[in-house]
């Protein structure tokens, strides 16, 4: 398989860029968000095969960047970020969407297999979507 | 004032110390775990590192350097944290007791600074030129400083700047807290502030124009300047 291309999004600068780095070591292309703002405007320009997200966030917080992220894709994959006591957060962020969470501090192991699940989980959704269309055409040809 | 009524006053400062006190905790802990698990990966990807040099891909001295720096700056934001909670912790030792004005604005403040950054908002801090030393209940001014400033942290919006300027008075010190108004209603005061004025003796004054809200709170108790 490809290699899987991440956004990992988290308004801390040092953790994005350690983290970003480690992602890259263990076999992903990783680009990364300072914020909820940034994060949409990169999720428009490029599909994801997952989005990794902080919850905690200023201005735009990351429930907030959820939501609209799905508006954009509701088939983005997206991986929340809590911290610790905040596992509820993380619960209802799968309630509204989120495919996962990991509590920080994130093992990478964990976090390498969501991002793999979530990478097979959108090759699915993709198979699935060209399948459609490729019945549609037939249909319309009468085939 | 009716024994009923003492009771019931007294349950509320409880009540409001204790949401006060794990307000406090619950953000410096969130700061801390930012710190932790920077530390952590940082951990980690030296050991992603060193996995590497079994197949041939060296570690540089300036990797390692770069790595020992994060770590150390890490270290020192968490203890800068750690000494903040524990000044703040032992502001409770004792309900009434010596303590210097200006620090325990800087401590609140500095411990608050995480829900202004997470509206985009600007907390700016003005002291006095001199140390002054008040004898009153550090940990309930700072109860009441902390109340004013979420209520106006609760009706900012992003750029906004919250000041609180520091001055001493000829029977105490004042802090005056002001940050821009946003519409023409009344300020409201914070639930439990006049009962943690009156705790602390002090005075408590709220006004507004069509630019800016103003609370001016007044801790008796001057020691010396």
């Amino acid at each position: 398989m490809a290699k899987a291309i991440v956004l990992l999004v988290d308004d801390e600068k040092e953790f994005r860029e350690v983290l970003s780095q480690r992602m890259e070591i263990w076999g992903f292309q990783v680009d990364t968000a300072a914020d909820g703002k940034e994060a949409l405007e990169k999720a428009k320009k490029k599909t994801y095969d997952a989005i990794i997200l902080d919850l905690a966030m200023p201005e735009m917080d990351g429930i907030e960047t959820l939501q609209r992220l799905l508006e954009i894709k509701s088939e983005l994959q997206v991986i929340v970020l809590t911290g610790h006591a905040t596992i509820e957060d993380g619960v209802n962020a799968m309630k509204m969407g989120a495919v996962d969470f990991i509590e920080k501090p994130a093992e990478i192991e964990k976090l390498a297999a969501k991002i793999k699940e979530a990478q097979i989980r959108m090759l699915k959704l993709f198979e699935e979507k060209l399948d459609e269309k490729i019945s549609d055409i037939m249909r319309k040809k009468g085939w | 004032m009716t024994a009923d009524k003492s009771d019931e006053r007294e349950q509320k400062l409880r009540e409001s110390s204790l949401a006060f006190f794990g307000a406090i905790t619950a953000s410096v802990s969130h700061e801390l775990n930012n710190v932790i698990s920077i530390i952590d990966q940082t951990a980690g990807l030296l050991g992603d590192l060193l996995a590497g040099v079994k197949y041939g891909r060296p570690l540089s001295e300036e990797q390692l350097e770069r790595i020992a720096e994060k770590v150390k700056n890490q270290t020192g934001r968490g203890v800068r944290f750690i000494k903040r909670l524990n000044t703040f912790a032992h502001s409770a030792d004792e309900p009434v007791r010596e303590f210097e004005f200006n620090q325990l604005v800087e401590n609140l403040t500095a411990l608050t600074d995480r829900l202004a950054v997470l509206k985009g908002v600007s907390l700016q801090v003005r002291y006095t030129d001199q140390p002054l030393k008040l004898v009153n209940s550090p940990f309930l001014f700072q109860q009441a400083l902390f109340l004013i400033i979420k209520n106006l942290l609760a009706r900012s919006e992003k750029n906004d700047t919250i000041t609180v300027s520091v001055s001493v008075q000829d029977n105490g010190g004042k802090v005056e807290i002001v940050a821009p108004a946003k519409d023409s209603a009344e300020p409201e005061y914070p639930e439990n502030l006049e009962l943690l004025i009156e705790s602390l003796e002090g005075s408590l004054k709220v006004g507004s124009d069509p630019e800016k809200i103003c609370y001016e709170i007044l801790i008796p108790g001057i020691k010396y300047q």
